[in-house]
Order: C-alpha cells, then sequence, then structure tokens
C-alpha cells in the first residue's frame, strides 16, 4: 500500500492526437471513467490509458480543472434533482476557467460528459445556461453564430400557433 | 387571390398610446411629421408557394453548424434544466434543429395557446419584441399579441371583383381624415373598416383587431410666446348591433409655458385659435365659429347631428381655456364600399348628399348598448319581460337594464 512518503503515483493518458500526458493519479481519478478504467485494469500497471475522444488541449484544460478541484468531495447521489439543478450560479475560480472561446468551451463539455466528471459538466451547462437566459432568439443566434434554418412561412406558423403574433 | 392593404390609421405612431414603437434606430429616422406609411415591406410571399420546408436541407449544407447545434440532445436538455420556461423558448425559437431536441412542446409553456398564464405570455411578447422591428409590428395589450402595422389582406375573387366595381364607379379609393386637412390625426379607409368587421362576422382568421382603429395621442401647438396649445385625442372603437361606431374625443387646452407678470401679451383665445386652425370632425364639419352657440348655452352632453353623414358631436366649454369636443360617426356594417354609410361618411365637398337617417342616436348607442351582434341582442330580448327587464335567478337581481328597445330599434 502507498504510504504518504513516497512520491504520488501517476498514470499516463494517451489523448487522440497521439499526445502522451502524464498526470497524478489521484488527478486522474476525477473521472469516473478513467478511476473504472483503473480499478479494472487492477493496482499498478504502468500502462498509458488511451481517451480517444479527447485531443491534447482540451485534455490539457480538464486535468488543470481536475487539479484544482482534487480535493473536493464526490458528489453525492442524492442532491442530483434540486438543490443542483436550480441554481447557476458559479465559483469564481470556475468562471475564470471557463472564459475561453466557444469551440473550447463546447470540447470541454463533451470532454467532461465523455469522461464522466460531473461537477465539470454541470459548471460548463451552467456557463452555457448564462449565456443564453434573458436574451431573444434573434440575440441567442448572435451569440452562438447560429444560422436561423426557419423559413419565414414557419417562423410565422409558430407565431400565430401560439398566439405571440398574427399571420399577415 | 389577391391582396390588399391595410393600414393603420393612426397617423402619429410614436405619440400614440397604442402603437408605440420601441426601437430606439427607427426613432431616430423618424420623420418629423409622424408620418407612417411604411414602404419597405418584408416578404410578401403569395400563399401558394410555401415550401415543403423539412425537405429542404439547403440551408444545412451551406453554413457550418454553430456548436451548440452538435451538441448530443441529452447536453442540450441538460443545459435547459437551467433555464427559465422562458430562455428555453427562446433557445428553441434559434433554429431547426435545436427546436426539434427540444420539442414542441416547450413552446407551449410560455404561451397562452398551451398552459401559460397571460402574464407568462406577456413576458414572452417582452422578449419576442426584442426581435421585432417596431415599424412592422405592434404591440395590442388587449390581444396579447404582435399585430402588423401594414397588413395584407387576401380576397376571395368575389369580393375582388365587387371592389372593382366599386372603384370603377367612384373613381379613386377614399378615406376620412380627421384632424387639420395638411397633417390629420387619423385616417379612415374602407380596407381598414372591412378588416375590422370581416373579423367580426367571420371570427379570429379573417381581417385585423378592432383595437388596430383605437388612437390616443396628443399634439402641441404654439400658439404665442408665452402659450401653447395642447390637443388631446381618442379614438375609440366599438361594435354595437353589427355597426361599427367610432368615439372620437378631442380636448384642446391652453398651457402656460412660462410665467408672466405685470407683461402685457396679446392672448388669443382657445376659440380663436380653433376658427383659424380648421379642424375637421368628419368630412362636412369643421370647427368652426357657428358651433360655438352649443358650448355656451348647454350645459349637459348634448349632441348635434352632421347634415350629411350619420355623425353626431357634442362640444363643451369647461373652462375657458379647454373646449371639449366628442364625436360619435356610425360607420356602419362595411361589407361594402357602397355601404349607404359609408357613402355618407367618405363623400364630401360637392358630392354629399343629405344624410336621411336622421332618427338614431350614434352617441347614445354606443354609450347604452352593450351587445354587439344584432342576434344577441335578441336573444337576450327574448329572455327580458318585453321591455328589456330579465330577472336572474342565480344572482336574485333583476339585469339587462341595458337593452334600449327604442334605441335599437332605430339602428
Amino acid at each position: 500500500m502507498a504510504t504518504s512518503t513516497e512520491a504520488p503515483k501517476t498514470v499516463t493518458l494517451t489523448t487522440s492526437d497521439n499526445a502522451d500526458i502524464q498526470v497524478e493519479r489521484e488527478v486522474a481519478e476525477r473521472s469516473i471513467l478513467i478511476k473504472n478504467l483503473l480499478e479494472d485494469l487492477g493496482g499498478d500497471s504502468n500502462e498509458a490509458i488511451p481517451i480517444p475522444n479527447v485531443n491534447e488541449a482540451v485534455m490539457k484544460k480538464v486535468l488543470e480543472w481536475c487539479e484544482q478541484h482534487r480535493k473536493d468531495p464526490p458528489a453525492s447521489q442524492d442532491d442530483d434533482s434540486d438543490s443542483r439543478k436550480k441554481s447557476t450560479d458559479i465559483d469564481e475560480w470556475d468562471q475564470k476557467f471557463m472564459q475561453v472561446d466557444q469551440e473550447m468551451l463546447f470540447e470541454i463539455i463533451l470532454a467532461a460528459n465523455y469522461l464522466d466528471i460531473k461537477a465539470l459538466l454541470d459548471v460548463g451547462c451552467k456557463t452555457v445556461a448564462n449565456m443564453i437566459k434573458g436574451k431573444s432568439p434573434d440575440e441567442i443566434r448572435k451569440t452562438f453564430n447560429i444560422q436561423n434554418d426557419f423559413t419565414p412561412e414557419e417562423e410565422d406558423q409558430i407565431r400565430r400557433e401560439n398566439e405571440w403574433a398574427e399571420d399577415r | 387571390m389577391r391582396t390588399s392593404i391595410i393600414n393603420l390609421p393612426c397617423r402619429s405612431h410614436r405619440g400614440c398610446t397604442y402603437h408605440k414603437h420601441w426601437n430606439s434606430s427607427s426613432a431616430s429616422n423618424a420623420s418629423p411629421k409622424n408620418s407612417t406609411r411604411i414602404t419597405t415591406s418584408t416578404f410578401h410571399l403569395p400563399r401558394g408557394s410555401v415550401r415543403l420546408s423539412l425537405l429542404n436541407t439547403s440551408f444545412s449544407n451551406t453554413h457550418k453548424l454553430a456548436p451548440i447545434q452538435t451538441l448530443p440532445p441529452e447536453l442540450l436538455l441538460s443545459i435547459c434544466g437551467y433555464l427559465s420556461p422562458i430562455s428555453q423558448t427562446s433557445l428553441a425559437l434559434t433554429c431547426r434543429s435545436i427546436a426539434f431536441t427540444l420539442g414542441p412542446s416547450v413552446c407551449k409553456k410560455t404561451s397562452k395557446a398551451g398552459k401559460a398564464s397571460w402574464w407568462m405570455h406577456s413576458e414572452m411578447l417582452d422578449v419576442l419584441q426584442k426581435d421585432f422591428k417596431s415599424e412592422e409590428w405592434w404591440r395590442c395589450e388587449e390581444c396579447l399579441n404582435f399585430h402588423q402595422r401594414v397588413k395584407a389582406s387576401q380576397q376571395s375573387e368575389e369580393s375582388l371583383i365587387k371592389g372593382l366595381l366599386d372603384r370603377s364607379k367612384n373613381g379613386r379609393p377614399r378615406a376620412i381624415q380627421f384632424g387639420m386637412p395638411n397633417d390629420p390625426l387619423y385616417i379612415l379607409d374602407f380596407e381598414l373598416i372591412k378588416g375590422v368587421m370581416d373579423r367580426h362576422f367571420l371570427g379570429p382568421a379573417h381581417g385585423v383587431c378592432l383595437n388596430t382603429m383605437k388612437c390616443q395621442g396628443s399634439r402641441t401647438f404654439p400658439l404665442s410666446k408665452a402659450t401653447n396649445v395642447v390637443l388631446k385625442y381618442d379614438f375609440t372603437p366599438k361594435i354595437v348591433l353589427d355597426s361599427l361606431l367610432l368615439q372620437s374625443t378631442y380636448s384642446f387646452q391652453l398651457q402656460k409655458t412660462m410665467f408672466v407678470r405685470n407683461v402685457k401679451l396679446d392672448e388669443i383665445s382657445i376659440k380663436e385659435f380653433l376658427a383659424k386652425l380648421g379642424f375637421w370632425i368628419c368630412k362636412h364639419a369643421a370647427v368652426v365659429e357657428d358651433l360655438w352657440g352649443l358650448s355656451t348655452t348647454s350645459k349637459h352632453e348634448e349632441f348635434s347631428k352632421c347634415e350629411y353623414c350619420p355623425t353626431e358631436y357634442g362640444m363643451r366649454l369647461k373652462a375657458e381655456q379647454n373646449i371639449k369636443l366628442q364625436v360619435y360617426h356610425n360607420v356602419g356594417a362595411g361589407r361594402t364600399a357602397k355601404d349607404p354609410k359609408w357613402l355618407h361618411l367618405s363623400r364630401g365637398g360637392k358630392e354629399r348628399k343629405v344624410y336621411e337617417g336622421k332618427r338614431e342616436d350614434i352617441a347614445q348607442a354606443y354609450q347604452r348598448v352593450y351587445c354587439s351582434t344584432k342576434e344577441e341582442f335578441e336573444r337576450q330580448m327574448a329572455r327580458s319581460d318585453g321591455l328589456g327587464n330579465y330577472f336572474d335567478r342565480s344572482i336574485k337581481m333583476c339585469t339587462y337594464k341595458t337593452l334600449p328597445l327604442r334605441l335599437a330599434d332605430r339602428f
């Protein structure tokens, strides 16, 4: 068994673009996916773990978050629905962490989902939700660079059906 | 199928309580006269050309999808878990793929067509308002809905032929202008009346909302260095026994703009001002000297009738500086442009003819009859004792005191 005097155990992760990243086991284990994999592989294997869905840049970003949150208590299953869902408050460090371009933001969300890091996924979703809040459809389109692919007739129909605006 | 254009009657959208603009950008290029005929018509595609849009994939091919559109559905839904229903609806309205993921029920949460409360619906309108150009839409608080300022109404072949016949005899389509001839407050044309009455007779899918005709606002005329005249006007339509009545109220008030003492000023009285202004309350009657007899003698509201059209007007001099005009028009049923009431109203100058239906009390009918259709009036009449009284057992009270039979008969 490992004691505190020993150097911390590390694992090697191989990202989709074939980069090897060395990381402390405790940090990597924030990801439930990696944790389960390591447990399945058994104690002291030094094999690199392939993460085929995440590239190096995103993986480094995700690990930066894991490093910061390494001491967080694991999320219990109970507080799943209520308190967590309602509030979109994000703590300060996470807010700064999420100040990245949109492509990266969505990559982080996808990676967090794949790696099964619930807390990071929540932070990502909250960040996106905050970007949407209080905006009109057109403002949301501009924020996310979404092309409006409704035809004018369809838009009219939706407005008419919902009694927001009258048909011309 | 052909279209005809229905315009708002209101000539001062920027000042009108009911037809206010909200875009700040549009306010800056507002013409000084508040003229409002909007010429930038957007997409006026005819009905027949609606594309089968679900098969039309050309959009997605030409544009790279935004990252948010590529999110798997479960992640999009977990983002929505943090959003209010209104924000969810806004998100769903951005593009087809997101709308598909969130499903059609998401809009129903914020619409009174679904289960939403009226204030949720109203809040949704607040959000949508940001995207709506106020040159094209106005928000009707009573319908909780956006209406178009200029609406193209579909006409059936039959009514189109009728319309052509009407036009060929009368030459040009007519409109009635209220107020100053060169800068009217309100313009009533037949298309609008027909639109309003179409909705009354044919139901909500047709025509335009009655509140389209509602207007309220004010104008200021500089009279001298120290005085202004403020005109407050209000137009309220009402449908009584299948006829469209229009009540218009004008109030002229002197307003001092500065405090003057011990200085002799040439004061013009409000009467003189009005006589010079040339203010038309219908095509045949302007506010001129000979109307003043009324104002000074009668304390009650007494109405005199226009000789040439179904219009009644009363005038009151509240104080020396305040004159109030109350005018009622009976516009008729608005079914054809040859409706005698409309013809009398719209023919001015040499074309005018003496109006026969002098016995109807338009003002009284406007104020006292609460049935919009004849059918309803008759139904209530049948239940009453013949004089318009009905004892309602459930509330143990006599109701229907508002069935003035003689008044209705004259209509």
